[in-house]
């Protein structure tokens, strides 16, 4: 086995433990507070917590990962609009620890999902000007399942920072979930026959 | 995490990530930059794809190498770069790239 492929199936594993781990650790918190170990201001407080060290986490690691690459064949391009996501999302998660760290609950979940709402927006728009200005087929091969599974993991970690900042300010409407899916459903639809486009390309190249 | 550091530590090294922030460049292009040997150069890239910082492609006969830096290696690289000019600042002679 290559050293690349050995270092993606341990960034992959990583991810998906890291995934597990904030589960077990939020579900962990909601059975505490369910028999009263714990009040219902400290669980808000470590959920805040735990998402906001998500969000760096996540963040830190976007720009090695390269999820843009199954949406476009423009590295330079696609990795300047991940590293641009990267630092968003860390920054927004370091304002996010810190509100909930030295702020009075309340205090914490506005200033939280404000600055969560921002990076999200940014990051939204950042993506959707690559994917709009002339972007490139993605190269044959780019698609590659880690990539895929990191791709899918990377946007049910927006979903739910999304769905935490939203709530906090507008409440999560049932027509929320269906936007979310139909939009999850179109970019996974997106990316298969971007990736389809470019194995076909090559071989029509060869015949 | 000390093989970032490692690699961190030299300028040439530091030059060549800065050089790749443009964009995918080939073994070929970055060492036009640089007044060292093919095999000085070629050390430098081993030491750069061992920390995890570039990664290599084969396109052809060239190698074409582009970033994979996270968010806090490259926050890590401004601090070195930072600290970089200072320490050659002290040194005015013409700038030197150090040999692996």
């Amino acid at each position: 086995m290559s050293k690349t492929t050995s270092e993606a199936i341990v960034t992959v594993k990583g991810t998906v433990a890291g995934f597990l781990g904030l589960m077990a650790a939020i579900m962990a918190l909601a059975v505490a507070l369910k028999f009263d170990l714990i009040d219902a201001a400290v669980f808000r407080r470590t959920v805040g917590l735990v998402i906001g060290a998500a969000a760096v986490l996540v963040g830190n690691v976007l720009p090695k990962v390269r999820p843009l690459s199954l949406l476009t064949g423009s590295v330079k391009r696609s990795s300047a609009a991940e590293r641009f996501a990267g630092w968003v999302l860390v920054l927004a998660g370091a304002v996010y620890v810190s509100a909930f760290l030295f702020l009075p609950i309340a205090e914490a979940r506005r200033v939280s999902s404000f600055a969560g709402i921002v990076s999200l927006l940014l990051i939204a728009g950042s993506w959707t000007w690559l994917a709009v200005s002339g972007a490139q087929a993605p190269k044959p091969g780019a698609a590659t399942k880690s990539r895929k599974l990191m791709f899918s993991l990377l946007l049910a970690f927006f979903y739910v920072f999304a769905t935490a900042c939203i709530g906090v300010f507008f409440g999560l409407a049932w027509w929320m979930v269906v936007v979310f899916w139909f939009a999850y459903a179109a970019l996974t639809a997106l990316v298969e026959s971007r990736s389809i486009t470019a194995a076909g390309g090559s071989t029509c190249s060869r015949v | 995490m000390s093989s970032v550091f490692k690699a961190l530590a030299d300028p040439t090294r530091r030059h060549v990530l800065e050089l790749l922030r443009e964009g995918p460049m080939t073994a070929g292009k970055l060492a036009e930059h640089f007044e060292v040997s093919k095999a000085t150069m070629s050390a430098h890239f081993a030491v750069l794809r061992e920390a995890g910082l570039i990664a290599s492609e084969k396109d052809g006969k060239s190698v074409v190498y582009e970033l994979q830096m996270s968010v806090l290696e490259e926050a890590l690289l401004g601090f070195a770069r930072t600290f970089g000019w200072k320490l050659e600042e002290r040194e005015p002679s013409k700038r030197r790239h150090s040999r692996v």
